[in-house]
């Protein structure tokens, strides 16, 4: 046989240690992102012309499409809150995901020796591994958001974000209302229903830690797998038509990821109290519209 | 009552996205406490069929609470 099918597993492998910790090929993944990141918005906004042309051009558009899609959820006051975290998400998630498509992810590395010597086979003397040797790669790098510590961390800062700008926005009592409701009890026989609905609030709170970091994960992994799957079954051809996928799908969660932050900072910071108000006086400016016009009608 | 405008073709593919987790993962939690406590108090499936009501309650809630925004 030509190739083998690599294996596919979940946790990252440990390259080397720097002073007794554990560096990862995904760590490796997120710091190329990183310094790819930093180094592309240094050098595209150094020289900042009044006319942008070329990487600054592009650059601001990013920002400006991302600077309109936050205002159009959460209102041109709150959106200058937003945005900073809810850009930072997009952009550095897009990157991590879009590393997974590159040459040389996930395809270069070391010989695994300990796999190697498991399967009775002498160090191979090239440097491409075919045959029985093709299986037997540690990769140096694969993208950051195929684990799931990466994105467990990614979903923390969101969720605890959206609780202190609640904090902040509310106040101390108003938040912490929304999930210990004890003003509700004394309402008589609804008052313990509203209360368990608080604490309902609260565990979907904490189920949103799960829900956002899971799917981030086994989207952009699975993606990496299905690549590496079509790769063995159907090599070259099946890349035209995966490629482009992957690159969709790293796109899009990338967008969903941002995009929920940026809903629920909108939910959190919003009180309770404030919608009821608001939609109960506009139903009755358009009860008492609604009845002028019916005397108008009557009156001719 | 005013209407809000409708949300963007992005928005309403982010809060679709979530739907399904938000139903999914508290009944998970659910299902996973209540068999933890069937375990600890040698109940066959009782615990785990509360759980599983709780996580599915939560769940409703939950994606009710998600897509009320937008009306």
């Amino acid at each position: 046989m030509l190739w083998k099918l690599q294996p596919i597993q979940i946790q990252p492998e440990v390259i080397f240690y720097i002073f007794g910790l554990p560096v990862t090929n995904t760590l490796i993944g997120t710091w190329i992102s990183i310094i790819v990141l930093l180094l592309l918005f240094y050098f595209g906004t150094r020289k900042r012309d009044l006319i942008p042309s070329g990487i600054q051009n592009a650059l601001e558009w990013i920002i400006e499409y991302l600077l309109n899609l936050t205002e159009s959820v959460a209102g041109k006051v709150k959106a200058k809150k937003f945005f900073p975290l809810v850009a930072t998400f997009f952009i550095f998630i897009l990157f991590c995901n879009l590393l997974d498509v590159f040459p040389g992810v996930d395809t270069i590395g070391t010989v695994n020796l300990i796999a190697l010597r498991s399967a009775h086979l002498s160090v191979p003397s090239t440097f491409f591994l075919l045959g029985d040797y093709s299986d037997k790669l540690t990769p140096w790098v694969r993208p950051g958001t195929s684990d799931l510590n990466l994105t467990l961390a990614l979903a923390l800062v969101s969720v605890i974000v959206t609780q202190i700008f609640g904090f902040y926005t509310l106040g101390a009592k108003q938040q912490l209302s929304k999930y210990f409701n004890f003003k509700a009890l004394r309402h008589g026989f609804q008052g313990p229903i509203e209360f368990f609905v608080g604490l309902i609030e609260l565990v979907t709170e904490i189920s949103r830690i799960l829900s956002f970091s899971f799917r981030l994960f086994g989207n952009i992994f699975a993606g990496s797998a299905v690549l590496a799957v079509f790769a063995w079954l159907l090599p070259f051809v099946s890349d035209a038509i995966f490629i482009p996928l992957e690159l969709f799908v790293g796109f899009v969660q990338a967008l969903i990821f941002a995009l929920l932050t940026l809903v629920f900072l909108e939910i959190g910071t919003t009180s309770h109290e404030e919608v009821g108000d608001e939609s109960e006086q506009e139903a009755l400016e358009e009860y008492k519209k609604s009845e002028a016009e019916q005397e108008a009608v009557a009156a001719s | 009552m005013k209407k809000k405008p409708p949300p963007s073709v992005l928005e309403s593919l982010a809060l679709v996205g979530q739907l399904g987790f938000t139903i999914a993962v508290p009944l998970a939690l659910g299902a996973f406490l209540g068999n933890y406590l069937d375990g600890i108090t040698h109940q066959k499936i009782l615990f785990l069929l509360l759980g599983l009501l709780l996580g599915l309650i939560v769940g409703i809630y939950g994606a009710y609470r998600l897509f009320s925004r937008l009306f």
